[in-house]
């Protein structure tokens, strides 16, 4: 009887562990019927529609799309592609984080593919600089890049000044003008702020884009000026006036900007060219409050050089190095990238990364007015945000670094250190 | 040995081998491989050297390990102390024949089998500085309400309140099931020699409970430690770490470098310099209790 057990106990045992084992890696054999390609991206609303489309326009891919939420796409993305999970093509969202998923081998370079498929390749070459890594393109890009003023015009109704875009054709919109508007417009209480602009640390760089700093270049050399001690100090003199929207409060309390804007409390938002879907998903689902489809407008950034440069990085997509079908991945992604694709992208809202007389036509939809929709697609130099290998890094730097200044723990007299310090280590320890 | 005892030590191997094959991959594995991540620049890919002892200097050097380490060990004071006390006191409390008896124990253990995230969530809206419910009231009754989580001097102190709230039960059934073994003779011989109350609780009930208590504060102490949970769902995620870094408690610390910065080899060696601290923490503690833990009490 004991044997009996000791053998059966030895038979569960070997069963289970072949069992375990799982089935072996590598794609299952390819019935007929379209390719499928597996694609990750995240559950902004503006994408499901670009992958509808695809589908539906041709009958021989296949986009399985895999939706992450977006607070932890940056995450969930690199432990993915750390384990090789199957995924064919994926979106960037961090587009500094490329520098490390094509130096750890899980971005396939994408020249041979432009070489030979003669797709039309306009947004590559129109964000060049922002695509390629050592002479190599590795992304294509589907959203062109640019950070705009989004404005509530009631909200400048009701305080009697001018709305942004009289300041921007006088050619006063400056830094200093905008923190003169952003006070006027707030309540004093907290129920309006002037402005709101995100904690990312990215968003915390306008003036130095607008000197083409890079802060670290891609040979680690630390390139900036006093203009990122201006902005912290602004944000810091606004907030205190209670007429900024708290760094501190919308990450704690996870509020997104695009509440703030719907709810009619904020009077200006500095935000990139993919806000106005996001206005046309508030008005579909009735969240604007106080105000309506017409009462918003979008205008440039503040500048204070006469030669207007914003920021922005294109979003693009990336064939997986290890994807089992990259030449059907290639295709989707340039689609997305093309004419076609920038339709689809004008309907949902973003700018895309071209520009056609066709785009622009789609684009006035999700625009509230010609004036607006002149400012959002005009050609623009749009300087790119943290693009180097060490960007992931300095963003979360300066994000602590702005809680810090923003909570009087790091002193003006002591903000230059800081700042220098946390960069050079951040040289001397990135791989 | 004969056969039979031969054959008896088979049988019981194998039955232990299943949890023993899950042990070694699931836990030494993954022990060893972090090892030896911490000595690489390990980034995610292929493509990394080894670097020695590099990570480990390097974070002794870096003020944001020291900063999560500092932040870590005021986490682990606070929140073992208030749960061990907590503990007892209600432990103590429900012990005796009060209203209601089983169903406050029941309510008073249901937080810790509840999600953290779930929990995490719920009393991030509670605590919201503006909309909260609870600084409404405090408003309402006119005092000046805190920033709670965004406070850089009240946001750890949130999170504390928060895990003790959850936890306490669990030490609060460890206790009630120690007092229910301590010998009823002994409270009645104390009684008979003139001790009063407190006397009893410290002469009778605290060595009574020494062993639940050792083995309480051990667990409590590593599972300080570990905490992330509550700090990435309350303190906003892979960008949190709380105003300032005030709640950026070690293993956030370890998060935040290996999957938002791709700095697998750092964050290791981070999780390799944790393991030694709760390993030196916990032998401390073992080879502490001959001198408080009582297993000989009839």
């Amino acid at each position: 009887m004991k044997r009996t057990v000791w053998i059966l106990f030895a038979c569960f045992l070997v069963a289970s562990g072949v069992w375990a084992g799982g089935k072996a890696e590598g794609a299952a054999p390819q019935k007929s019927g379209p390719v499928t390609i597996i694609y990750y991206l995240w559950d902004d609303p503006s994408l499901k529609p670009v992958v509808d489309a695809f589908n539906a326009a041709q009958k021989d891919i296949l986009v399985d799309a895999r939706y992450i939420p977006s607070p932890d796409y940056e995450t969930k993305i690199t432990t993915l592609l750390t384990a090789h999970a199957e995924m064919d093509a994926y979106m960037q969202k961090r587009q500094s984080d490329m520098f490390a998923h094509f130096g750890n081998g899980f971005i396939e370079p994408l020249d041979a593919y432009l070489a030979k498929s003669g797709v039309n390749r306009e947004a590559v070459d129109s964000y060049k600089d922002a695509v390629t890594i050592d002479g190599k393109v590795v992304a294509f890009p589907w959203r062109g890049a640019a950070y705009y003023t989004y404005y509530n015009k009631k909200i400048f109704e009701k305080a009697g000044i001018p709305t942004p875009d009289a300041y921007v054709k006088e050619g006063t919109w400056t830094w200093d003008k905008y923190a003169e508007v952003a006070k006027k417009l707030s309540s004093g209480d907290g129920a309006t702020y002037g402005t709101t602009v995100y904690f990312w640390g990215s968003n915390q760089l306008f003036m130095e884009s607008q000197r083409l700093k890079p802060i670290i270049d891609s040979k680690g050399k630390i390139d900036y000026d006093d203009q990122i001690h201006r902005w912290f100090k602004l944000r810091k003199s606004l907030e205190e006036a209670k007429a900024m929207w708290p760094l501190i409060d919308m990450k704690v309390t996870k509020t997104h900007y695009s509440k703030q804007f719907y709810d009619g409390k904020a009077g200006m938002l500095l935000i990139g060219e993919w806000f106005p879907g996001f206005m046309l998903s508030g008005r579909d689902q009735n969240l604007l409050k106080g105000f309506t489809w017409n009462d918003w407008g979008v205008t440039r950034l503040p500048c204070d050089s006469k030669s207007y440069v914003t920021q922005g990085n294109p979003t693009f997509n990336h064939v997986t190095a290890y994807a089992q079908k990259k030449d059907a991945a290639f295709k989707f992604i340039a689609w997305m990238g093309g004419p076609e694709g920038a339709q689809i992208a004008a309907k949902a809202g973003v700018l895309p990364a071209t520009i056609t007389p066709e785009v622009k036509q789609i684009l006035s939809k999700a625009i509230p007015d010609p004036q607006s929709l002149e400012f959002f697609t005009e050609p623009k130099r749009a300087f790119p945000m943290l693009m180097t290998r060490y960007g992931s890094r300095i963003e979360a730097f300066l994000n602590d670094l702005m809680d810090a200044y923003l909570l009087g723990k790091v002193t003006d007299g002591e903000f230059d250190a800081k700042l220098r310090a946390g960069l050079e280590e951040i040289v001397k320890t990135t791989n | 040995m004969d056969a039979h005892q031969h054959t008896s030590r088979w049988i019981v191997l194998s039955f232990l081998l299943p949890s023993l094959i899950g042990f070694i991959i699931f836990i030494l594995t993954p022990i060893g491989m972090a090892f030896g991540i911490s000595l690489t620049n390990f980034a995610g890919g292929p493509r990394f050297r080894f670097v020695g002892l590099g990570n480990f200097i390097q974070a002794f050097g870096s003020a944001a390990f020291r900063n999560s380490f500092r932040i870590t060990l005021v986490f682990t004071l606070w929140t073992v102390l208030f749960q061990i006390l907590l503990g007892m006191v209600f432990a103590l409390i429900l012990n005796r024949k009060v209203i209601l008896r089983t169903f406050f124990r029941g309510t008073y253990f249901l937080p810790n089998v509840l999600s953290s995230i779930a929990v995490g969530l719920a009393f991030m809206l509670i605590f919201d500085p503006q909309r909260g419910p609870l600084n409404q009231l405090l408003r309402h009754w006119g005092m000046r309400p805190p920033l709670w989580l965004s406070g850089e001097h009240t946001a750890l102190l949130t999170i504390i309140i928060v895990t003790v709230w959850q936890s306490f039960g669990y030490y609060m059934v460890l206790f009630l099931g120690g007092l229910q073994t301590i010998n009823r003779s002994l409270y009645e011989a104390a009684e008979i020699d003139g001790a009063g109350a407190i006397r009893r609780f410290f002469s009778v009930t605290l060595p009574g409970l020494s062993p639940i208590l050792f083995y309480s504060i051990t667990i409590a102490v590593i599972r300080a430690f570990q905490v992330f949970d509550q700090v990435y769902i309350m303190t906003g995620g892979q960008l949190g770490g709380g105003p300032a870094g005030a709640t950026s408690v070690l293993v956030f610390d370890i998060y935040r470098n290996g999957f938002a910065q791709f700095r697998f080899g750092y964050a290791a060696a981070e999780s390799v310099v944790l393991l030694g601290v709760v390993f030196i923490v916990t032998f401390i503690q073992y080879r502490g209790q001959k001198r408080w833990v009582t297993y000989d009490v009839v």
